[in-house]
């Protein structure tokens, strides 16, 4: 072997352990920021799926909370989100949300209306109910319970959900349930990063926001007035 | 000059569009008297400044505000869109930005937001 083809040698073996090294770096944070996943389970029974977890959030509650519920900013929570608005609707407990998610399969892509009216805003247990006349999703509901474990939170989240889609039989579903999973587990990480960020800014949720929209919806006393 | 071919409706997907020369000024007039540090209220709220290209590209505490080559996924075209909540719409309480500033910026993206 010649020298070159030595200094050529040691190169890629170099090269090579690089990329393992980056590659390792990279599935070790990634692990360290999706949290703790204590509980999970999927299912799909007559194209209606199931998306059961628990899992442990490395932020406090009060935090992961504001996020959760910080509709003007859910364009952070996942990067398929690509337009969003709430909008106002005649009872003053709930606040609607619509977002526009863009959604890939390797090079399908298809845009997903999804609008949802959220309850409990104030509360531990969060709903979000889809709005089928709106979305173009069949139906759907979403349950967030949030508690604290000292500086730390469990967040329980149970999804269920009918896509307003025609999903071919056997691999379309394995192909949705492995979709709904990784969307959801983006969307925590997320929530759990811009949490740890307002945590280590003092950031004080006050839930202004909330307060405000709620706040802007008249109720009857008040147009009377 | 690219305003009036932007105005003439003779924009072209080819057409390159200068960092310094077409989006910079536009920065510049619209955003960065709230995103400049260090008392700028947008660069406070956010960590975003505009006064450089790479402060540009690093984003806010939250994360980055441009995907370089994909508009509709960039938060700074989705909020000068009002994509997002109008209470979202860049600049804050200001006029919206013209037709024309946004297509810059939207072609700008799409061309891979080069600091060119």
């Amino acid at each position: 072997m010649s020298r070159r083809d030595r200094d050529a040698s040691r190169t890629a073996m170099k090269t090579t352990v690089l990329v393992f090294l980056l590659a390792g770096c990279g599935l070790y944070s990634a692990l360290v920021m999706t949290g703790e996943i204590t509980k999970l389970a999927l299912g799909n029974k007559q194209g209606i799926y199931q998306l059961k977890l628990e899992i442990i959030l490395d932020a406090p509650a009060k935090h992961i909370h504001h996020v959760v519920t910080d509709f003007a900013h859910i364009y952070r929570l996942n990067p398929s989100i690509v337009e969003s608005e709430i909008m106002s609707t005649p009872d003053n407990s709930v606040v609607r949300v619509k977002t526009l998610i863009n959604d890939c399969f390797w090079i399908f892509c298809r845009e997903i209306l999804r609008v949802e009216d959220v309850r409990g805003l104030e509360t531990s247990n969060i709903y979000a109910e889809i709005v089928p006349q709106l979305s173009n999703i069949k139906s759907g509901m979403t349950i967030w319970q949030i508690q604290a474990l000292g500086r730390r939170t469990r967040v329980n989240y149970n999804m269920i959900i009918e896509p307003g889609i025609v999903v071919p039989p056997l691999i379309g579903s394995r192909i949705v349930k492995q979709k709904l999973r990784k969307e959801v587990l983006v969307t925590l990480r997320n929530i759990e990063r811009i949490a740890q960020i307002r945590n280590e800014m003092g950031e004080e949720p006050n839930l202004t926001l909330q307060d405000d929209l709620l706040r802007r919806i008249p109720d009857e006393h008040d147009s009377a007035n | 000059m690219l305003f009036a071919v932007v105005s003439s409706g003779c924009i072209k997907k080819e057409m390159q569009i200068s960092f310094q020369h077409d989006v910079q000024p536009i920065l510049n007039a619209k955003c960065i008297e709230c995103h400049i540090p260090p008392l700028g209220k947008g660069y406070l709220e956010t960590g975003l400044s505009m006064a450089t290209y790479e402060e540009l590209m690093q984003g806010t505490y939250y994360g980055p505000v441009i995907v370089a080559g994909d508009s509709r996924h960039s938060i700074l075209n989705m909020l000068v869109e009002g994509r997002a909540d109008p209470s979202m719409r860049m600049p804050h309480g200001r006029k919206a930005l013209g037709s024309e500033e946004i297509e810059i910026l939207r072609l700008w993206v799409e061309h891979g937001a080069l600091n060119n």
